[in-house]
C-alpha cells in the first residue's frame, strides 16, 4: 500500500460521500449503521492496500458488504434515506415526495437499492451489475419492474 | 406520470446527510494509516544493517561465483615421437600456418627421445 493509494480512495469517499451514505442507508435502514459501514468498508479497503481501476463500483460493493454485515448484526430499523421536510423549490407538487418516500418502501430490496442507485448515486447499469455482482439484464429487470411498479402504485394513490 | 417523471421526482427529494462525525472518522482513517506507512518507511532498515547485508552478499557472492565460472584446463601436452624438429615447430607455430582445427597454442610440445640401443646384449 502507498500514498497514491489512501489520497485515492480518500478521493474516492469525498467524491462519492453522499451517494455512499444513501445507499448505507437503504441497506441497513439505521443512520449509524449506515455510517459504521462505510467506515469500516474503507477500514478493510485501506487494510487490503489495493483496488481495481475503477475504483466507484468496487467501493460501492464494499460499501454494501459493510452494509449487510451490519444488517446481520443488528434488529432492522427503518430509517428512510430523505429527510423529513421537503425544501424542493416552487415547481414542488405538494404531496408527490411524502407519496414517492411511501411508495418506494413498497418495492421489493432489490428493486428499491436499484433505483436508488441508478436514480440517486448515478451508477450506471454496468456499474450496478458490478456493485451486486449480477449480470446487467438482472440490474436493468429490477430497475424497469420498479419503475413499474412506482407508477402503478402512484396511479393508484392519485385515483 | 411516466418513468421520467417518477425519477425526477425521486431526484428532487432531499436525502439525509452524512453526519460530520462519519468526515471526522474517515479523515481520522485516512490520517491514521497514511502516518502509519510513513513511519514504516521511517523505521526502516537501520544503515548498518543495510551494509551489513550488502557485505554479506558480495561475500556470497564471490563465493559462488567460482561455482559458475569453469576453471582454465591444463595445457595440453603433445608427444613428439620420433623426435622431429621441423614437427615440433610446426605444432608450436602460429595456427595460421595450419590447416587443421586443433589449437595448439596453449599446447606444451615435449619431444621424447627414444632409449638408445644398448648393444652387446644377447
Amino acid at each position: 500500500m502507498n500514498e497514491a493509494f489512501v489520497e485515492r480512495l480518500r478521493q474516492c469517499y469525498e467524491a462519492n460521500r453522499q451517494e455512499l451514505y444513501t445507499y448505507s442507508l437503504t441497506l441497513t435502514g439505521d443512520r449509524e449503521a449506515a455510517e459504521d459501514a462505510i467506515h469500516n468498508a474503507f477500514q478493510r479497503l485501506l487494510r487490503r492496500g489495493s483496488a481495481p481501476a475503477d475504483l466507484r463500483p468496487y467501493v460501492f460493493r464494499c460499501v454494501r458488504n459493510a452494509a449487510m454485515d451490519h444488517r446481520r448484526q443488528l434488529k432492522r430499523r427503518e430509517d428512510s434515506i430523505f429527510t423529513l421536510t421537503d425544501d424542493n423549490g416552487p415547481s414542488h407538487t405538494p404531496g408527490v415526495h411524502v407519496e414517492l418516500k411511501q411508495l418506494l418502501t413498497q418495492l421489493s430490496e432489490d428493486e428499491r437499492e436499484t433505483i436508488v442507485l441508478k436514480v440517486f448515486d448515478s451508477l450506471t447499469f454496468q456499474e450496478i451489475a458490478r456493485v451486486r455482482e449480477v449480470s446487467i439484464n438482472t440490474v436493468s429487470s429490477w430497475y424497469r419492474r420498479g419503475m413499474e411498479k412506482l407508477k402503478t402504485l402512484w396511479m393508484e394513490e392519485v385515483k | 406520470m411516466n418513468e421520467n417523471g417518477i425519477e425526477n421526482q425521486l431526484r428532487r427529494l432531499l436525502r439525509v446527510q452524512p453526519s460530520p462525525h462519519l468526515d471526522q472518522r474517515l479523515n481520522m482513517l485516512f490520517r491514521e494509516t497514511g502516518a502509519a506507512r510513513s513511519s514504516i518507511l521511517m523505521r526502516s532498515v537501520p544503515a548498518w544493517m543495510a551494509t551489513a547485508a550488502c557485505l554479506v552478499c558480495t561475500v556470497a557472492g564471490l563465493g559462488t561465483r567460482s561455482l559458475f565460472i569453469p576453471g582454465r584446463n591444463p595445457p595440453t601436452v603433445v608427444y613428439v615421437l620420433p623426435p622431429n624438429e621441423a614437427l615440433t615447430r610446426f605444432l608450436a607455430g602460429p595456427k595460421a600456418s595450419r590447416r587443421d582445427n586443433f589449437d595448439f597454442s596453449r599446447a606444451r610440445v615435449e619431444v621424447i627421445q627414444p632409449p638408445a640401443p644398448q648393444g652387446g646384449e644377447l
